[in-house]
């Protein structure tokens, strides 16, 4: 059988984002006889990366010196299969037509997609949006998502035309968030990012976003994964969403100072169909959230109740704005539902106490996992990083000999080169696989994320994992599944398959982490005395 | 559940197109961005561009830019000899002047050099092909643009002051330009021959074709070129590498008064058997016209619209409208297109000439469509040639309301190349352009088609960003 061996092509003048590309590899890469496949834009780094890691880089191999704007294929495994990945990543990116310096200049058809905003703007027949309203005839939303060093131009061309922007891409300066931020709220508009994973607006769902109903509490949020949750579990509870307004990471820092969520509460003011309006952040600046309640007001005058979820948030900050607090993302949502379908004026105290959130998510004989008196740890691993911070929360003072070791997959460390784990869960996968192999672990819980953007099966390659895993095994294993019975992975399919496969499966992060609590601590140790 | 008046929501997905996914289940109207990088991959091409186009003192400055250039009537008054037409061509310091950006007699191109030798044989500056080179790298000619001095040339585009060059004049304002005038193909000066021939074939011009062309055109009151240009683009020119119909235009309007100038009938009838001979011969005008309006547009603050494109077989170079005289210059590009028998790609010269100032004026290339037969220089079909005009109609801000193109529905041509939407949808001007041997006085070998260098246009953008900062707050 002859060795392995490295073969490599190079595609001139075409472009690709990372995730296409990693997806083109990861595709490759099934091919049998195949031991590893790179498909990147060919850009110095990434050139001297496939180097180091044995694909053939060379000018000699290629053909061709490769530009930045050309793509490397790298594979390594036995000779005819690399012809065949080879072949299959050209015939990949042959699909459809990449903009080129080339095809600038070669005439072409007139259907061709549009290669830039500001075109395909025009060719759609419009001209700059005038009422930046979200009530207008029509609304323009530009979904950006390339990458981080051209993000920001992307945004200024599309306010530039007067749309609202949901700014996917992460990495983007601050000062340039800033600069954007000032510009649209100049012009009354949304930027809503960077790192803006959901949005919906009108109804349409934008990035990572679940299918939910509509309705009338609109969520506005600093945190994707937080407002899937706060919106999953409203559409569970009966209720839906007005609008979710994403707001980026780092908008309630004191440079950026709540710009989006401020904007987002203005346009919340003059919607009349607004019944209930759910914040979601990590514990803002304090002169931040003053601005933001202060936004906030008019609504709450208005005898819209303003609830914000803050993990970690000490309730005494905000006794004087108003807002109502949430002790979760779960109780945010309830909240809200009960206060929106609830007559105005009517108490917090009497809108939430049909399902108090300590018993929510431990029934009764919850089993007692922990043993003896070494330590025993519980592992979490996510891909929504307000999800493991919340968990984390929850989870805080347990018994010394506990300790919780939990990782955010989504973090900007874990996706360098590598997509998302709400698209690509294997790297979470391996996690709980190694998790459950160590006998100190006494629990290992994930989430899954469904909806639009996620991987279309987000369980498969684990349960693949974890039916060959030894059945004796003592580890409690949970999930979070977080999505609705109307996301394209349809929840009800998912759960079932966890459920059959050993997993104890809850609706949301609260209820789990609660869960886990007791299971840890025995059902004596209640509640968790926040 | 859905409200009534649910607004439309209308998406425009820039980069992953799994995101298109979503909006589409729900019946959103959904646009997906073929997004690239900029050509050059640099990210502070696309920020200054975007900077750019976010700024609407740029957008005002260029509707203001094109109403200039269109308030331009070009009409052709005169012709005359360049030293006492072009303001700095005159006595004090022999000097001639050359097409594309400004270029030192060490780093010119062989057409160049061999079209300078023979101005300075032909002026009488040197009696010697040796001493003429010894002039030249000495210095002692001045060599400037041509577009530095109101004035465009073919090829070289080398004009000295004996030379007879046209006069193309607005009414309205009195602003001048001016080209030389065409000499047919072959061995010609301005592929830089510079044979006995040649400078007889020159001295003819002078002596014979301006005075009568002179004679003809004042006893006309001037020719207004635009209603000649337009209808020439409805019988098969783009006014640049294909000026049958408009030679035609010219000499048909020319030939009676032509006929009743003094002079005796052999010299009337060598002058219209050159003019008749040469296809090409109407293209100086067709330069001078579009010079006169993209002058006009030149200067106005802000204005990202591009007034100038030329080449000097070295360099390609742009102006624009906001950064006034200032060259923005990149390598110029080989041309990609048929040969004449025996020639081949080894022996081109890089793209050469002041002849895009027709593209910059949104001819030539811009208006292939009206000229389906250019397009075959690179094997290309019809069709091809209409999705060059609409293509080119993307990088322009506006359409000239003069200038149609009956097989796209009498479609305008665009006009206004604005250098953000260059950069923007990474589309490069086209040009249509003949290509010269890289030795001097072989002469044209083929024709073909070419582009703008994209460096020229991010340069003019980083620049004009520089002035623009900082934006206003309002």
């Amino acid at each position: 059988m002859d060795g392995p061996v490295a073969r490599s092509a190079v595609v001139t003048n075409r472009y690709r984002d990372s995730v296409a590309l990693m997806r083109m590899a990861a595709a490759a890469a099934e091919i049998g006889g195949v031991q590893s496949v790179a498909v990147v834009m060919a850009t110095e780094a990434n050139l001297i990366d496939a180097a180091t890691k044995g694909f053939a880089v060379d000018s000699d191999s290629l053909g061709v010196t490769p530009t930045a704007n050309d793509v490397f294929i790298g594979v390594i495994g036995q000779d005819r299969a690399c012809a065949l990945a080879l072949a299959a990543v050209s015939e990949d990116l042959a699909g459809t037509r990449a903009s080129t310096p080339a095809a600038g200049t070669s005439g072409g058809s007139q259907s061709e997609a549009a290669a830039s905003i500001t075109s395909a703007f025009q060719r759609a027949g419009s001209s700059a949006e005038a009422d930046p309203s979200l009530d207008a005839g029509s609304v323009s939303v530009a979904v950006i998502s390339v990458p981080a060093s051209f993000a920001a131009s992307e945004a200024r061309k599309a306010l530039a035309l007067g749309m609202h922007v949901m700014l996917f891409s992460d990495n983007v300066e601050l000062d340039d968030e800033c600069d954007l931020k000032q510009l649209a709220a100049q012009r009354g508009l949304l930027l809503m990012g960077p790192d803006c994973g959901t949005a919906m607006i009108n109804g349409v769902p934008l990035g990572f976003a679940n299918v939910v109903r509509r309705g009338s509490v609109t969520v506005i949020g600093a945190s994707g994964t937080g407002m899937q949750e706060v919106m999953a579990h409203l559409h569970r509870l009966g209720s839906g969403v007005r609008q979710a307004i994403g707001c980026g990471g780092r908008d309630l820092h004191l440079r950026v100072g709540g710009s989006t969520m401020i904007q987002a509460l203005r346009l919340a003011e003059t919607d009349g169909e607004v019944e209930a309006v759910v914040l979601v952040s990590k514990p803002p600046d304090p002169a931040v959230l003053k601005a933001v309640a202060e936004a906030a007001r008019p609504l709450i005058t208005r005898g819209v109740p303003v609830i914000l979820s803050a993990t970690g948030l000490h309730h005494g900050d905000l006794a004087e704005t108003g807002l109502h607090v949430a002790d979760s993302l779960e109780d945010a949502a309830r909240i809200a539902f009960g206060l929106a379908s609830a007559a105005p004026g009517v108490s917090l105290a009497t809108a939430t106490a049909s399902e108090p959130i300590a018993t929510a998510g431990a029934p009764a004989g919850a089993p007692v996992v922990m043993t003896g008196q070494g330590e025993t740890r519980v592992v979490g691993a996510f891909s929504g990083g307000t999800l493991k911070t919340e968990f984390v929360h929850l989870l805080r003072d347990l018994p010394a000999n506990v300790r919780v070791h939990a990782v955010d997959f989504g973090d900007d460390e874990y996706t360098k080169g590598r997509p998302h784990p709400m698209i690509d869960p294997g790297v979470r996968d391996r996690e709980v696989i190694r998790a459950l192999g160590d006998p100190a672990v006494a629990v290992v819980h994930f989430d899954v994320v469904l909806g639009f953007g996620a991987a279309s099966d987000p369980i498969g390659g684990l349960l693949k994992q974890l039916v060959v895993m030894p059945s004796d095994r003592s580890t409690l294993l949970c999930a979070h599944v977080l999505g609705t019975e109307l996301d394209p992975q349809g929840r009800d399919g998912v759960v079932r398959r966890l459920t059959d496969a050993g997993v104890k499966v809850f609706d949301t992060n609260a209820q789990a982490a609660n869960f886990i609590r007791s299971a840890v601590t025995g059902p004596a140790r209640e509640g968790h005395g926040s | 559940m859905t409200a009534p008046e649910v607004p439309v929501v209308r998406v425009f997905n820039v980069g992953v197109e799994e995101f298109c996914r979503g909006p589409e289940s729900v019946g959103a109207e959904v646009h997906q961005i073929d997004w690239c990088p900029p050509i050059d991959g640099d990210p502070e091409t696309s920020e200054v561009c975007s900077r750019l186009l976010a700024d609407t003192r740029v957008d005002e400055a260029n509707r203001e830019a094109t109403a200039r250039f269109l308030a331009v009537d070009p009409v052709v008054i005169d012709v005359q000899n360049a030293g006492q037409a072009i303001r700095g061509l005159g006595t004090e310091r022999p000097t001639l002047l050359h097409a594309g950006p400004p270029i030192a007699w060490e780093s010119m191109c062989g057409p160049m050099r061999g079209a300078l030798i023979g101005a300075v044989l032909f002026e009488g500056w040197a009696s010697s092909v040796d001493s003429a080179v010894e002039l030249l790298g000495n210095g002692e000619v001045l060599l400037e643009p041509c577009h530095h001095h109101g004035a465009v040339g073919p090829m070289s585009g080398v004009i000295g002051p004996s030379m007879p060059v046209w006069v193309v004049e607005d009414p309205a304002s009195g602003r001048r330009s001016y080209s030389n005038l065409n000499e047919g193909l072959g061995k010609v000066l301005r592929f830089g021959a510079f044979e006995p021939t040649v400078l007889e074939r020159l001295r003819w011009m002078g002596s014979e074709l301006a005075p009568v062309l002179s004679a003809a055109i004042r006893s006309l009151g001037g020719i207004a070129l635009r209603p000649l240009m337009a209808q020439a683009l409805h019988m098969g020119d783009e006014v640049h590498n294909r000026n049958s119909a408009a030679t035609g235009q010219f000499l048909k309007r020319t030939a009676a008064p032509i006929a009743q100038t003094d002079f005796r009938g052999e010299a009337i009838a060598r002058v219209l058997q050159f003019v008749g001979g040469n296809d090409h011969f109407f293209l100086n005008l067709s330069m001078a016209a579009c010079k006169l309006q993209l002058d006009a547009a030149s200067g106005v603050a802000h204005s990202t619209i591009v007034t100038a494109m030329a080449r000097n077989g070295v360099n390609f170079g742009i102006r624009v409208s906001g950064s006034g005289a200032t060259w923005f210059e990149a390598p110029a590009s080989m041309i990609d297109g048929l040969y004449f028998a025996g020639f081949g790609p080894d022996d081109a010269n890089p793209d050469l000439g002041d002849s895009a100032i027709t593209e910059t004026a949104g001819l030539g290339g811009f208006a292939m469509a009206a000229a389906p037969a250019i397009v075959g220089f690179v094997g290309g079909t019809a069709a091809d040639a209409l999705a060059y005009t609409v293509r080119m109609s993307d990088i322009c801000v506006t359409e000239n309301p003069i200038f149609t193109i009956p097989s796209l529905g009498f479609r305008n041509t665009g006009l206004g190349i604005d250098v953000r939407l260059v950069i923007d949808t990474a589309i490069l001007p086209v040009i249509n352009t003949g290509i010269a041997h890289r030795e001097a006085g072989i002469g044209q070998i083929g024709a073909g088609i070419t582009t703008a260098p994209f460096a020229c246009f991010a340069g003019a953008a980083k620049a004009l960003a520089r002035v623009s900062r900082p934006v206003p707050d309002t």
